[in-house]
């Protein structure tokens, strides 16, 4: 081992050697150094120093009042009433069954599995006879349609009929297709109406003629 | 009294606080309140009272959380980590009042209600101690740069006399690493006292 490996050595366990943490050899080793090292010497003098600082810097006594004062609070502590835990909701639910030890997971898993069993059955093993769907009728609606090769007289006569049968014009409207006429007519009055439209060119009756609000829908035809 | 820091006779004494022997916690805290103190003093700036009432406020944090500490972790280790946390609270709970220390004892300002006095219980230093007072708050204030890991291994070393082994034990690393936190703790002290001008 070169001098400077040595001086380095040796001032690693400075420390060490003050404070009598080397073991006999060691302690021999660096003892037979500082002998012929001045540079060494030297920083032992400073360590010295150093430790001495330290001690200097040595934090003050705690006395037993220190403890005694832990203990009476400690003592305080014991006397506080143990709080009472807050329950989960699942623990409250679990509590109202005390016969039964309720475990979150299969419980859970369990209503799972039901809903997915009741969801199958009704969607691929419910009858089809199991529930009757209700009956629905449909009425087609057609209206009448007048065919002419004189539009505007049968319109007038047909507005004339209207009012002699004691009925009333509820909509004329111009069509591409023709002139509709939404008529409200009473009841006893029908039949007389329609012989009085066929009077006034070609009536065809393909279906039923009364709309939603029972009133007699008439489409004139021009033929020309 | 027992040997301090002895690693299985505390075993013994937690597990008796754990089951809910106040004598035992009582000794556990006779034991290791001066090693604590060390800590904070040197943590905290170098006031005596804040580092009693970190200590204080350490083992009763240890007392109410007893029943969770694992027996198989070193206790002291479990119980300077508490006083760590609770050093470091301290800090900002007083940097939070804007405190300014003097040496006749603490003035606390707040900001809204003007200057406000505090008083804490300084030790009494005689005036031909004055440059031994501003020694100890250099050294104090070296000791506070060290990192945590690097000062609790001197302070265990040097004010509790352990050997390397035992600090080993209690601080949970291997012996060897125990030896090289100590030597590299020295060698800052000695950089610091050089700067500060405590060493020729």
């Amino acid at each position: 081992m070169t001098k400077r490996m040595k001086c380095e050595k040796t001032k690693d366990l400075l420390v060490d050697y003050l404070t009598q943490d080397l073991d006999p050899g060691e302690y021999q080793r660096v003892e037979s150094h500082l002998k012929t090292c001045k540079t060494c010497r030297n920083a032992l003098e400073e360590m010295k120093e150093t430790l001495h600082l330290l001690d200097l810097a040595q934090p003050p006594l705690l006395g037993p009042e220190f403890t005694k004062q832990v203990t009476t609070d400690i003592e305080e502590i014991e006397k506080e009433p143990i709080p009472t835990p807050k329950q989960s909701l699942w623990k409250k639910w679990s509590n109202l069954l005390p016969s039964y030890r309720l475990k979150p997971v299969p419980v859970f898993a369990s209503i799972i599995i039901v809903c997915i069993g009741v969801f199958i059955y009704f969607t691929y093993f419910l009858p089809e006879t199991g529930i009757i769907p209700k009956k629905i009728e449909v009425t087609f609606f057609r209206p009448l349609t007048l065919k002419t090769g004189d539009l505007t007289s049968a319109l007038s006569a047909a507005r004339a009929a209207v009012h002699l049968c004691k009925g009333e014009i509820a909509a004329e409207e111009t069509r591409a297709s023709g002139v509709r006429l939404t008529v409200k007519m009473p009841v006893e009055k029908e039949a007389d109406f329609l012989e009085t439209l066929k009077d006034l060119g070609t009536l065809s009756i393909e279906g039923h003629y009364k709309n939603k609000e029972g009133q007699i829908v008439i489409l004139f035809i021009n033929t020309l | 009294m027992s040997t301090r820091y002895d690693y299985d006779e505390d075993r013994e004494l937690v597990e008796n606080a754990q089951n809910g022997k106040q004598e035992a916690f009582e000794m556990l805290v006779e034991k290791y309140k001066q090693g604590i103190f060390n800590k904070c003093y040197f943590h905290l700036p170098g006031n005596k009272n804040l580092a009693v009432e970190a200590s204080h406020m350490t083992f009763i944090k240890a007392f109410k959380a007893i029943k969770k500490f694992r027996a198989e972790a070193a206790f002291y280790t479990w119980l300077y980590r508490i006083a760590e946390n609770t050093c470091k609270d301290i800090i900002k709970e007083k940097k939070k009042k804007e405190t300014i220390f003097l040496n006749e004892g603490d003035i606390t300002k707040n900001e809204e209600d003007g200057p406000k006095r505090e008083i804490f219980i300084h030790e009494e230093t005689p005036q031909d101690n004055l440059e031994k007072e501003e020694i100890r708050e250099t050294v104090q204030n070296c000791m506070k740069n060290l990192s945590e890991k690097l000062r609790s291994v001197i302070l265990l070393h040097y004010y509790e006399k352990l050997k390397y082994k035992d600090i080993a034990k209690n601080l949970n690393i291997p012996e060897g690493t125990a030896k090289k936190r100590a030597h590299a703790a020295v060698k800052n002290l000695q950089e610091c006292f050089r700067k500060k001008g405590l060493l020729k």
